[in-house]
């Protein structure tokens, strides 16, 4: 296992920490930990991870309250463009990975039953 | 800034930018260039009087072969490089950029904020409706590394009441980015006053001054050259705003007279900004050699002086009516 293995798998290894986790974990609060660490940790000094960090928690706590802005997967899409701005134009590896754990549970896993995981 | 060059004179460089064939001074960055090529790319937290601090990230661009993408004011031309300042990822990240800011803070007084946020397709409705504004001096008092967790069906804003807290200028941080220059302006870029710092951590990060004294209280010396940069118009002349509060703010009436200090002998440049012939608000130009832009707080503020109404005061005493001294 290697940095450039995981990311060629499409997941993300963090700090290389492997945590294991089975199925009767409530995996929709374990993302919101995720959401909330993220926002906490951000310096807030550029754009993409400051705000972006919010909107991802706003966005997962609307998917995880069953509210969701019209349907599930118009916010599986703006989490995308969320996950892409922040992936992209982050200043550091922060704002960078803050979406990985969320979107791989988003679509590998359909956590939120789209249908549609891959 | 300018500095003197001293040393070799800067090599040419040849680099592609959007895919034609574009020759460079190796000291000279992405954005430069671009706009030398009449290629507009949106800038919010960059000034050409101060150092780049590349947090806004509107003015990222594609280098090929970079995992990321890059901050055009910040990053110098190298030969070879190949640059695309409006690909498909760039947008969409410039379309974020304006989303996340403008459904978070008020931009209603920052050019073209509303033109940028169209022609890039940016929504800052889909977020949901604002959360309800804090009340004064509340943000002051968040603490790093904790915050409520949101039901996500308002979004998260850093609306709040002005500061007034002096007769010179108001902080408006509703409206404020998080562009980082006022403090340098404040800092070591230019005035060296070092009165005001990001306090806070995320999206609870802000501009304060220590300990969020109110101005009077802080290192402040009303120099005005934070508000000579604020993009925003969160930084504002009290003159202005307060007529924009009446809805007598209005810049088509105003005239721009330049002129030069007479409080000391440096010689820098005013432009006076006049309304109904007063004086409301003075700047300097930023490109003009003595100054930078930068005034002190005699340039700046020092204009009631010019239109002092004297209809309140006492008349003069006059000769006859003096008293008889025996």
């Amino acid at each position: 296992m290697s940095f450039e293995a995981t990311r060629e798998a499409g997941v993300s290894m963090g700090s290389g920490v492997v945590m294991v986790i089975d199925d009767t974990v409530d995996l929709p609060a374990i993302l919101m930990r995720l959401a909330a660490f993220f926002r906490d940790e951000s310096c807030g000094q550029c754009v993409p991870c400051r705000v972006g960090t919010v909107r991802q928690e706003e966005a997962l706590a609307r998917l995880v309250n069953g509210r969701p802005r019209g349907s599930v997967e118009q916010e599986h899409a703006l989490l995308g463009e969320i996950t892409a701005s922040m992936r992209d134009a982050s200043i550091c590896g922060l704002g960078q990975t803050a979406a990985d754990a969320i979107e791989s549970a988003l679509h590998k896993l359909d956590v939120f039953e789209t249908g549609r995981s891959r | 800034m300018s500095r003197t060059r001293t040393g070799a004179p800067p090599r040419t460089v040849e680099l592609t930018l959007n895919g034609t064939p574009v020759t460079a001074r190796e000291d000279q960055t992405i954005l430069d260039v671009a706009r030398r090529e009449d290629i507009e790319i949106p800038t919010m937290c960059w000034e050409r009087t101060l150092t780049p601090v590349n947090a806004c990230r509107v003015c990222v661009c594609e280098v090929k072969g970079a995992r990321t993408l890059i901050p055009s004011c910040a990053r110098r031309v190298e030969d070879g490089m190949e640059v695309e300042t409006h690909s498909e990822r760039v947008n969409l990240s410039r379309k974020m950029v304006l989303e996340f800011l403008a459904s978070s803070v008020d931009l209603s007084t920052m050019p073209n904020a509303a033109r940028w946020i169209e022609e890039y397709g940016a929504d800052p409705e889909r977020y949901g409706p604002p959360a309800p504004p804090f009340e004064a001096g509340e943000r002051d008092r968040l603490r790093a590394g904790r915050h409520e967790t949101p039901d996500g069906q308002h979004a998260a804003t850093v609306h709040q009441p002005p500061k007034v807290d002096n007769e010179l200028y108001v902080r408006d941080y509703a409206k404020c980015i998080l562009c980082y220059k006022c403090v340098e302006g404040c800092g070591t870029d230019w005035q060296n006053t070092f009165a005001i710092a990001v306090a806070g951590r995320g999206f609870d990060a802000r501009i304060a001054t220590e300990y969020a004294n109110p101005l009077p209280d802080s290192a402040c010396v009303y120099c005005g050259n934070c508000i000579a940069v604020c993009p925003t118009g969160a930084l504002m002349f009290k003159s202005e705003f307060d007529r924009r509060a009446e809805g007598t703010w209005d810049v088509e009436r105003q005239t721009r007279t330049q002129t030069i200090c007479t409080y000391c002998g440096v010689g820098c440049n005013l432009i006076l900004h006049e309304q109904d012939n007063e004086i409301v608000k003075v700047t300097s130009p930023l490109e003009h050699p003595v100054t930078s832009g930068n005034l002190c707080i005699k340039g700046r503020f020092g204009f009631q002086f010019v239109q002092n109404d004297r209809s309140g005061l006492p008349a003069p005493i006059e000769d006859e009516a003096g008293p008889e001294v025996t």
